[in-house]
C-alpha cells in the first residue's frame, strides 16, 4: 500500500470505489424466522386463550428461535413483542391455575 | 377483699386461654367461697348438660360466642369501679327473666375453651388434592423446559461467538490478499466517507464483506457465515483508516502521472473513451466520469465493480438446526459475488461445480436454464469425478478450464463448490406460484458467483480458514482471465443470435399480459378523467370538458377512416 500504484502490476485504483449497496430486493435465503414468529403468535393466543400450557411454552421456544435466527436488519420491536406475548401467555397460564402442566399426551 | 378477688378474677379470665393444662374442678374450687358460687353452680349444672351438644353443634357455639361475650365483658368493668354488688344483682335478675335455652352457649364458651386448651383442636383436614402440594417433583415438566432454554440461550452464545471467531479469522486470512487487489476492503455504505474494514453482519450466522476500487472489477462482495471478536474489529478499523489514507494520496498521484500518459497515447484514450461511453453509460457515476481518462491510458479497459463476500456460516447459534445438522451434516460456506461493467466480459454462460449443485443450478437459474442445453461431466476436462460443467460453448470451457484451474480443483475439490460466469445474470428463476408474472424482461447483469465450503464439515476451525487461501487466488485468476477472454467471431454471433432469441421469446410469451397491462392503464386513465369531469362544479367548464373528450375520441377514430380514404384513392 505504499506509494502511487504501478500501473501494470497493481490492479488497485481508488478512483473506481463503488459504495456499497444493500441489495433491494429482500432475498428469499431464510424464512424461518417469520414462520418462528406466526407460529410463536399462534400458539401465545392458544395458551392465553385456551389456557393450554404447552402452547404458552411452545411460544417462548418460538421467540427464541425466531431471534436467534433474525436478520440484523430486522425490526427489534417485533421480536421484543413476541417474547413478550410468549412470556404474558406463560405468565398467565400459570397465575390462573397454578397446578403443574399435564403433558399434552 | 373484694377488690382482691376481683383482680384475680380478671387474672384468671385474662390467663384462661393460657392455661391449658390446669383441671377444670381445681380451677372452680378456688372460687368456691366467694359470692358467685351460687352463679358458678348454675353454671356447672349446665356445663354438663351441655357439654355434649357444644360438641355436636360446633356452628352453634362460635355464633353464641359474641353474643356471651358481651356480659362478661360488663363484670370485668363492674369489678374495677367497685359498684359490683349493684350490678351484679341487676344480672341475676336479668338472667331469671331469661329462659335457659336462650342461653345455652353462654357457659359452653368457656367449657369449649377447656376443651381446646386440653385436646387438639378438633377439624377436620380435607385431603389436599395431590395437584395442588407444592412439591417441586410434579413440576417437572417446567423444570424440563425452563432447562432446555437454558440449554437454548448457552448454545446462543457459544454459537455466536464461534461464528464470530470464524468469521474474523477469514478476514484476517484473506485481509492482506484483498487489500492487495482492492483499494476499498469493507465499506457498508452508510457513512458519507467511503469506510473500510467493516464486516456487516447480516444476521448471526451470515457476514459480508464489500470490497471495490479495482481494476476489472466493480465490486466483490464475500458472504462469511462466522464473525469477529470484539478486540479484532478494533485492530481492523484502524488499519483500514490508515489504508484509506494512503490509497487517497495513491489516487492523487495516479491522477497527475495519467496526464502525463494521456498526452502520449492521444489516439488511444479517445478510441477508448468513445468506447466507453458507448457501452458503459449506465453504470457511469460521477467519479467514474472524471477519473476516465487515466485508467483508460492505464489499462485500457475497466473491468469489475465490486467484489461481495458472503460468508455464511452454520447455523450454530441455533440449537434446532445445531440437532438437525446432526441427522444431515453441512459446511459453511463463502461466496464471493463480482459484479462486473458492462464491457468487462463476453457473451457467456458458464458453471462448474459439484454435480449436486449444478443440477439444481441449472434448473432454478434463470440464464443457466436458458442458455445451456446439456450438463456435462468434468472428467473429460481432467477434473475430478464428482463435479459437472455447464457451458455455453466448448470455447469458454477451454478457456476457463485452464492448467491452474484444474490443478486447483483437483487437490482443493473439497472447497470448491460451485463456480458460476454469467452475462446474463438475473438471478434464480421466478415461480411458478408469483401472482404477479413479469411483464418485461428481468434486468440482467455480469457477474461471476464463487462458492467455496470451509474445510471441516461444519467442525470447521480458525486452522481451517486459513488453508483457504488458494481460493481466493484462483478468484482473482478467473477474473482476469474472463476480462481477457474473447469469443472467436462465430461464437459471438451464435451467442448473440441466442440472446435474442431468448428476448423475443420472451415478449412473445409475455405478448397478452402486457397488451391486458396496457389495456387497464389506459382504463384507468379514462376513469380518472371521467371522474374529475363528474366533480367539476362549473357546468360550463364541464360541458367543455365533455366536448374535449368526445373530440379526442373522434379524432381516435378518425385516422382509421382517413386511411381508407386513402386507399380508396
Amino acid at each position: 500500500m505504499s506509494g502511487a500504484p504501478n500501473s501494470s502490476s497493481d490492479p488497485r485504483r481508488p478512483n473506481k470505489v463503488a459504495r456499497y449497496k444493500p441489495p433491494s430486493q429482500e432475498r428469499l435465503d431464510d424464512p424461518t424466522p417469520d414462520y418462528m414468529n406466526l407460529l410463536g403468535m399462534i400458539f401465545s393466543m392458544c395458551g392465553l386463550m385456551m389456557k393450554m400450557k404447552w402452547c404458552a411454552w411452545a411460544a417462548v421456544y418460538c421467540a427464541f428461535i425466531s431471534f436467534a435466527n433474525s436478520r440484523s436488519s430486522e425490526d427489534t420491536k417485533q421480536m421484543l413483542s413476541s417474547f413478550m406475548l410468549s412470556i404474558s401467555a406463560v405468565v398467565m397460564s400459570y397465575l390462573q391455575n397454578p397446578q403443574p402442566m399435564q403433558p399434552p399426551w | 377483699m373484694r377488690c382482691a378477688v376481683g383482680t384475680a378474677w380478671l387474672l384468671v379470665l385474662l390467663l384462661l386461654p393460657l392455661v391449658s393444662t390446669v383441671e377444670p374442678q381445681d380451677e372452680f374450687a378456688e372460687f368456691e367461697d366467694n359470692e358467685f358460687a351460687e352463679f358458678e353452680h348454675v353454671i356447672e349444672d349446665e356445663e354438663e348438660e351441655d357439654f355434649l351438644s357444644v360438641e355436636t353443634e360446633d356452628e352453634e357455639e362460635e355464633e353464641e360466642a359474641g353474643q356471651e361475650e358481651v356480659p362478661e365483658q360488663v363484670l370485668e368493668a363492674d369489678f374495677d369501679d367497685g359498684e359490683a354488688d349493684v350490678q351484679v344483682e341487676d344480672d341475676e335478675d336479668e338472667f331469671e327473666q331469661f329462659d335457659d335455652e336462650e342461653f345455652e352457649g353462654f357457659d359452653s364458651e368457656r367449657t369449649g375453651r377447656k376443651g381446646r386448651s386440653q385436646d387438639p383442636p378438633d377439624l377436620k383436614i380435607t385431603n389436599v388434592p395431590y395437584h395442588l402440594r407444592t412439591s417441586w417433583e410434579n413440576f417437572y415438566l417446567e423444570i424440563l423446559m425452563i432447562g432446555g432454554l437454558l440449554a437454548y440461550a448457552m448454545n446462543y452464545v457459544a454459537g455466536k461467538t464461534k461464528n464470530h471467531k470464524l468469521a474474523s479469522a477469514w478476514l484476517t486470512a484473506h485481509k492482506d490478499l484483498l487489500e492487495a487487489n482492492f483499494t476499498s476492503v469493507g465499506d457498508d455504505g452508510q457513512g458519507a466517507e467511503v469506510q473500510s474494514g467493516i464486516l456487516m453482519k447480516e444476521s448471526e450466522h451470515i457476514y459480508s464483506i464489500w470490497c471495490s476500487g479495482r481494476v476489472c472489477c466493480e465490486g466483490m462482495l464475500v458472504e462469511i457465515k462466522v464473525s469477529i471478536t470484539q478486540t479484532n474489529m478494533h485492530t481492523n478499523t484502524h488499519k483500514l483508516t490508515h489504508t484509506h489514507i494512503q490509497a487517497g494520496s495513491a489516487a492523487k498521484g495516479c491522477w497527475s502521472r495519467s496526464r502525463l500518459v494521456l498526452r502520449h497515447t492521444d489516439k488511444h484514450t479517445h478510441k477508448h473513451a468513445h468506447k466507453h461511453t458507448q457501452t458503459c453509460t449506465q453504470t457511469c457515476t460521477h467519479t467514474y466520469t472524471q477519473t476516465h481518462k487515466h485508467t483508460h491510458t492505464h489499462t485500457g479497459s475497466i473491468c469489475c465493480e465490486g467484489m461481495l463476500v458472503e460468508i455464511k456460516l452454520l447455523k450454530r447459534q441455533d440449537l434446532v438446526s445445531v440437532i438437525s445438522r446432526m441427522m444431515r451434516p453441512s459446511s459453511d460456506q463463502v461466496t464471493v459475488t463480482i459484479d462486473l461493467g458492462l464491457s468487462d466480459m463476453d457473451s457467456f454462460v458458464f458453471a462448474v461445480g459439484n454435480k449436486k449443485t449444478i443440477g439444481r443450478l441449472h434448473k432454478d437459474m434463470n440464464d443457466l436454464s436458458l442458455f445451456v442445453p446439456d450438463k456435462r461431466p468434468g472428467e473429460k476436462y481432467g477434473l475430478p469425478s464428482g463435479m459437472a460443467i455447464l457451458s455455453e460453448s466448448g470455447e469458454v470451457t477451454n478457456a476457463i478450464i485452464d492448467n491452474k484451474m484444474v490443478r486447483v480443483l483437483n487437490n482443493y475439490a473439497d472447497m470448491f463448490e460451485f463456480l458460476h460466469i454469467s452475462d446474463q445474470f438475473s438471478g434464480p428463476k421466478v415461480k411458478d406460484g408469483d401472482p404477479q408474472p413479469a411483464t418485461k424482461m428481468p434486468d440482467t447483469k455480469k457477474t461471476i458467483i464463487f462458492t467455496f465450503n470451509v474445510p471441516g464439515q461444519g467442525r470447521s476451525s480458525v486452522k481451517d480458514v486459513f488453508a483457504m487461501e488458494p481460493m481466493m487466488k484462483l478468484v482473482f485468476h478467473i477474473l482476469d482471465k474472463v476480462f481477457r477472454f474473447r469469443l472467436s467471431k462465430e461464437a459471438k454471433t451464435k451467442a448473440d443470435k441466442m440472446r435474442l432469441k431468448v428476448e423475443e421469446s420472451f415478449l412473445k410469451m409475455t405478448h397478452a399480459q402486457r397488451q391486458e397491462a396496457a389495456q387497464a392503464r389506459r382504463e384507468e386513465r379514462r376513469r380518472a378523467e371521467k371522474d374529475r369531469m363528474m366533480a367539476e362544479e362549473d357546468p360550463d367548464r364541464q360541458r367543455k370538458m365533455e366536448e374535449r373528450e368526445y373530440r379526442r375520441d373522434m379524432k381516435k377514430k378518425q385516422p382509421k377512416v382517413k386511411q381508407l380514404k386513402v386507399k380508396m384513392g
